[in-house]
């Protein structure tokens, strides 16, 4: 039983998964490969992302460097593994604060209706207003192009989407039901939003939070690539982008083409994972057959 | 006798003011402790509604609603909590009334984990007991919900209303998702459950055979109005309710020998949106006069205890069969 659990569990619903999923089973496999580079980084390079070697600026790819080197000598192959790890970096803490400010204001929004749903949800819909690129090019030129400041801003913008999601889950679950017997047993209304609302009304945001990350991912690249986010030579894809751009009409296209490939390729990652995630998390948008 | 809860002239209207839905109008009722008051009516007339009015679950748009001598009318759901413990319910769909991502055992261990300062171990200990009081065996407790059959949901639920020994049970038509076999051990339970607890129950129900097991008294309610109450004795025996009898009338007899005298009524119900001015069966009511559209007859004690709202009574010809 514990094998079962352990071993052959997660092998069968992968299997599960291409077979009723392919795309969603590519994604994963994209997701798998990049989270490897993220993790054995210094494994599959010999090189120092940030070392700089003025003995072998701009080689193209092949021979000693895969990828080639950019203007600083620095290798262009061990920069985008190392791109992978600020990716991942910011993608993730910006979908967990984008979670933690959203969730709970779905809930509340949710199940209290009236004046507070009014209040906090056209607030959300202001936001949603500006187009969310203008949004952080605003706010992180105000307030300083630093790692943390992009999370939290990245996490702020987000945070509407797992909002509406969560308070729709809540809108189809607080009339009768459990929710109405858990009131009648006395619960505080922290206890009922927290404990027997979350549980229940989570999945849809569950479901797309791998597609928010992928739009994280794609916002902050955007953001370095003008300049805005991490600055270089931090090895940052968008930044990377911005420095390959310079040497594209030259015909020096290596420095700024793999990075731009790495970025489609675990966006793209992403959204087919997130794509296969909300259908089996989310027995409605399941197909029949 | 102090009652449990009352109702003074409640009036409950959903939807906005012009063309709100009344689901109740002008109901007195009062509980008394101990005693297990039946609630009978068909679809839409307003059980479910009232029985949640009596906890407060919903706020009435109209009357008063007090429970042991307290107006809790207007109380808010803060306060209304300290006393969510002295009262409980128990739902008519046991699969939805129970959180799915619960453990069996914190969803009975709940209301003591809300009401009563226990240790963790003694709340299991209670947990425990409770389970076995409503014959759920140990090894369920560490089950999920959707592992268990609607008639062990049904006792979850009620394990659940009985956790804090309250004073007033609501049961809303608790039996009526279940299996027939099922229900008649859910009502074994009740009735044992009432003998242990001396909890004040209101049993609401359309079935009539239940209620001759069970209740003491009951109350009648047709489209959102009370239109007889009484000893659950004489109501169910001699019933003075034109609408009452013909409800009592199409139920089905266990005893094949029994020849059923059914008393079949033509007309439709009137829309609760915009109620007839006279009596709201008069559309239906084979013994219906012309004064019964225009007035609305008032709720008159007919024998002790036992009171109708028919204009018919008085004169004796409330009887659609007249007597062998």
């Amino acid at each position: 039983m514990i094998a079962t659990m352990l071993g052959f569990a997660p092998l069968a619903r992968a299997r599960g998964l291409s077979r009723r999923s392919p795309m969603a089973a590519i994604g994963v496999l994209i997701l798998a490969l990049f989270v490897i580079a993220a993790l054995f980084e210094p494994l599959l390079t010999q090189y120092d992302p940030v070392a700089a070697d003025t003995t072998a600026l701009m080689k193209p790819p092949g021979g000693a460097h895969l990828f080639g080197t950019d203007a600083n000598g620095m290798d262009v192959y061990a920069r985008v593994l190392r791109g992978t790890r600020y990716a991942f970096g910011i993608a993730i803490p910006a979908v967990l604060v984008a979670m933690l400010i959203g969730v709970p204001v779905g809930l509340l929004t949710g199940y209290l209706g009236g004046w507070t749903d009014e209040v906090l949800m056209r607030g959300f819909d202001a936001m949603r207003v500006f187009p969310s690129i203008i949004l952080a090019l605003a706010v992180v030129s105000a307030a300083g192009p630093s790692l943390v400041n992009v999370v939290i801003v990245l996490g702020v913008l987000d945070a509407p989407v797992f909002a509406r999601l969560v308070r729709s889950e809540v809108l189809a679950l607080r009339s009768g039901g459990f929710v109405e017997s858990a009131v009648a047993a006395g619960n505080t209304l922290p206890r009922l939003l927290f404990v027997h609302l979350m549980p229940n009304a989570l999945a849809g945001a569950m479901a797309q939070s791998a597609v928010r990350a992928a739009w994280a991912v794609r916002i902050s690249t955007t953001l370095a690539f003008l300049g805005l986010g991490i600055q270089p030579p931090t090895p940052e894809w968008g930044a990377m982008i911005r420095q390959g751009a310079e040497y594209m009409v030259t015909g020096q296209w290596w420095v700024g083409v793999f990075p731009g490939i790495a970025l489609i390729l675990l966006s793209l990652g992403l959204n087919l994972a997130g794509d296969g995630l909300s259908e089996l998390l989310d027995p409605r948008q399941r197909k029949a057959g | 006798m102090t009652a449990i809860a009352e109702l003074r002239g409640l009036g409950m209207r959903f939807g906005p003011m012009a063309q709100g839905v009344h689901a109740l109008q002008d109901i007195d009722l009062t509980v008394r402790p101990g005693e297990i008051l039946g609630l009978v009516g068909e679809s839409g007339s307003g059980k479910s509604t009232l029985g949640r009015c009596l906890l407060r679950l919903l706020a009435p748009t109209a009357g008063t609603v007090r429970f042991e001598g307290d107006d809790i009318t207007a109380w808010p759901e803060r306060r209304l909590r300290r006393l969510r413990s002295a009262m409980s319910m128990v739902f008519q769909d046991p699969w939805s009334a129970l959180n799915p991502r619960m453990r069996i055992r914190a969803l009975i261990e709940e209301p003591l984990l809300l009401h009563c300062a226990l240790s963790a171990a003694e709340r299991r200990a209670r947990g425990e007991a409770l389970a076995t009081a409503v014959r759920i065996s140990p090894d369920q407790l560490d089950r999920m919900p959707g592992e268990l059959s609607g008639g062990q949901l049904q006792r979850v639920c009620i394990a659940r209303a009985i956790a804090t020994n309250p004073r007033l049970i609501v049961l809303d038509e608790p039996t009526s998702s279940l299996d027939l076999s099922v229900r008649a051990g859910i009502l074994d339970l009740l009735a044992e459950l009432r003998a242990s607890t001396g909890s004040a129950m209101v049993f609401i129900t359309h079935d009539l055979a239940t209620l001759r097991l069970i209740a003491d008294r009951v109350a009648v309610l047709y489209l959102g109005r009370i239109i007889e109450e009484g000893p659950a004795g004489r109501v169910l025996a001699d019933p003075l309710h034109p609408y009452t009898q013909a409800l009592l009338s199409a139920h089905l007899s266990a005893d094949p020998a029994e020849r059923s005298r059914r008393i079949r009524l033509q007309g439709e119900i009137p829309s609760p949106i915009n109620r007839p001015p006279g009596c709201s069966f008069a559309t239906r009511c084979p013994l219906a006069e012309p004064r019964c559209n225009a007035v609305q007859p008032p709720l008159l004690e007919q024998e002790p205890g036992h009171i109708a709202a028919c204009l018919r009574v008085p004169e004796g010809s409330n009887r659609l069969v007249p007597p062998p």
